[in-house]
């Protein structure tokens, strides 16, 4: 094409809703096949989690010790520094021997992920797994020997069990109607990419104004689309566009 | 059963099927108002934008109408009195006979091949003030025929017995024997379809027509959507003119109710 056609977004707009029973279908059609992947090729994760304050334990000075700003800075550092340490080889190494748990380390790292609460002391551990419960057994076992392990790593702070796993009632993943809506968007995200993609490309006439395309040819007649009622008495296909409701 | 029907029937009478249903946009009592009047119109413009009488009619492919509008074109200007001769001059795939259920032999490639003279070639009063020459038999070398002396000869026999001239030539940009009539007459008619018809086709028809030195007269727009129909790009409100233009009618009241619609 020597020539971009010219956007008419009003144009663009009408093809789509000229199809707009086809945009719905794929919609419908994209949220099903999101529905049955989900439902069937997704095994439901369960998300256990603990949470630990943390502080340093050199400010367990004497009853009359206040906790100053600096203490509360130092400790959100501690945070930061322990939600990286609890991965480690050495730290689970030691819970997975202690807990008896039947799990490698590899394993209980990749299950597992260690997040900051916002600026505060906190931090969480959570443990995904497909069984319910042996996410919350993993869990429990990072709360009751992560913490010895952390302050042998750094000496001078103390982590503290705040809350620990409960066995989780409902699945974490899949989220299975925010698919369904991304399935029903995808589909209707492609019919009209489709929609509009083809209607930019059709190069047909459409309107006497296509015509213009070509200079200085006048335009001697437009005659309608019409078919009179048929005279024959056998009608193959009726043309007719009164009648024939489209 | 519609579509479906063609799965069972033979070749053959797909085709004839399909030339049913082009007879029925033939011209005539009990076409659509609108149709007849654009009929008119037409006839009106090819009148005033020349002088000549000798026109052909071509499009840039196949199927875009061209043979049931230079029929009706040519039946338009009988209608207004005019003495009108019709020419098949397809002869690779003539229409006309089928459509107006005629013998297409003897015609025009036996006149050309000089083997029949032109009285018997033509079919007189075809209908009122029409006569017709069909293609004749499809002969081997249509665009030698149509190219030869022969060819211009035919026409200056016939062109002061008729006050119109009108030929049904094959399509421009499939083979060139529309260039060739073209050259022969005062002008050529393109013939575009609605929502079928691309550009290129167009444009390349038309600079074929031009090299080959052709007067062209204008297009003919085929199939225009007369009512809001969704698949008309320009979604607009036509239901106020057709309103104004039905009251023109006769036996119509100015809201364009009445009896004579229903035929």
């Amino acid at each position: 094409m020597n020539q971009m056609k010219e956007l008419d977004i009003r144009e663009l707009l009408m093809a789509c809703v000229y199809r707009a029973w086809l945009i719905v279908l794929c919609a419908v059609v994209g949220a099903f096949a999101a529905f049955l992947y989900t439902d069937n090729f997704v095994t439901p994760m369960y998300r256990a989690e603990v949470s630990f304050y943390v502080n340093n334990s050199s400010s367990d000075s004497g009853p009359n010790h206040s906790i100053s700003s600096s203490d509360l800075a130092t400790s959100q550092r501690l945070v930061l520094t322990y939600v990286n340490i609890i991965k480690s080889e050495t730290v689970l190494d030691q819970v997975v021997m202690k807990s008896g748990l039947d799990v490698t380390v590899p394993q209980l790292r990749s299950s597992m992920t260690a997040a900051s609460i916002d600026e505060t002391e906190l931090f969480k551990v959570y443990v995904t797994h497909a069984d319910a419960q042996t996410a919350a057994d993993w869990a429990n076992a990072i709360a009751d020997y992560a913490p010895m392990e952390l302050e042998m790593v750094m000496v001078g702070s103390k982590a503290s069990v705040l809350d620990r796993a409960k066995i989780p009632g409902a699945p974490y993943t899949p989220n299975t109607s925010r698919n369904i809506t991304a399935g029903a968007l995808v589909g209707l995200l492609l019919a009209v990419a489709v929609i509009i993609i083809r209607t930019l490309m059709d190069v047909r006439i459409k309107c006497e104004e296509d015509l213009s395309c070509v200079p200085d040819v006048a335009i001697l007649g437009s005659i309608p689309d019409f078919t009179a009622p048929a005279a024959e008495p056998y009608s193959f296909r009726r043309n007719d566009a009164e009648t024939g409701r489209r | 059963m519609g579509m479906f029907g063609n799965l069972f029937k033979s070749k053959k009478e797909i085709k004839e099927a399909s030339y049913m249903n082009q007879r029925r946009n033939i011209l005539g009592n009990g076409s659509n108002f609108q149709v007849q009047e654009a009929y008119k119109a037409l006839r009106t413009n090819i009148r005033f934008s020349s002088s000549g009488n000798k026109f052909c009619v071509t499009s840039g492919l196949a199927s875009e109408g061209k043979s049931i509008t230079v029929l009706n074109i040519a039946i338009s200007f009988a209608e207004a009195g005019q003495k009108v001769l019709l020419i098949d001059a397809d002869l690779r795939r003539p229409s006309q006979a089928r459509l107006l259920i005629e013998n297409g032999a003897p015609g025009l490639s036996n006149v050309l091949a000089g083997l029949c003279d032109d009285e018997t070639a033509i079919r007189k009063e075809q209908m009122n003030n029409l006569d017709v020459m069909f293609s004749g038999e499809i002969p081997p070398n249509p665009s030698e025929l149509l190219s030869s002396p022969a060819m211009e000869d035919m026409l200056k026999r016939l062109e002061s017995k008729y006050d119109y001239i009108f030929i049904d030539t094959p399509p421009v940009n499939i083979v060139t024997d529309a260039c060739v009539v073209g050259r022969l007459m005062d002008g050529v008619l393109f013939v575009v379809r609605q929502n079928q018809t691309d550009r290129e086709s167009v444009k390349h028809g038309v600079a074929q027509l031009n090299m080959a030195g052709v007067k062209i007269l204008g297009f003919v727009f085929n199939g225009a959507d007369v009512k809001n129909n969704r698949k008309y790009k320009r979604y607009k409100y036509y239901k106020s003119k057709i309103y104004g233009y039905q009251s023109y009618r006769h036996g119509v009241d100015e809201r364009g109710r009445g009896s004579v619609d229903k035929k």
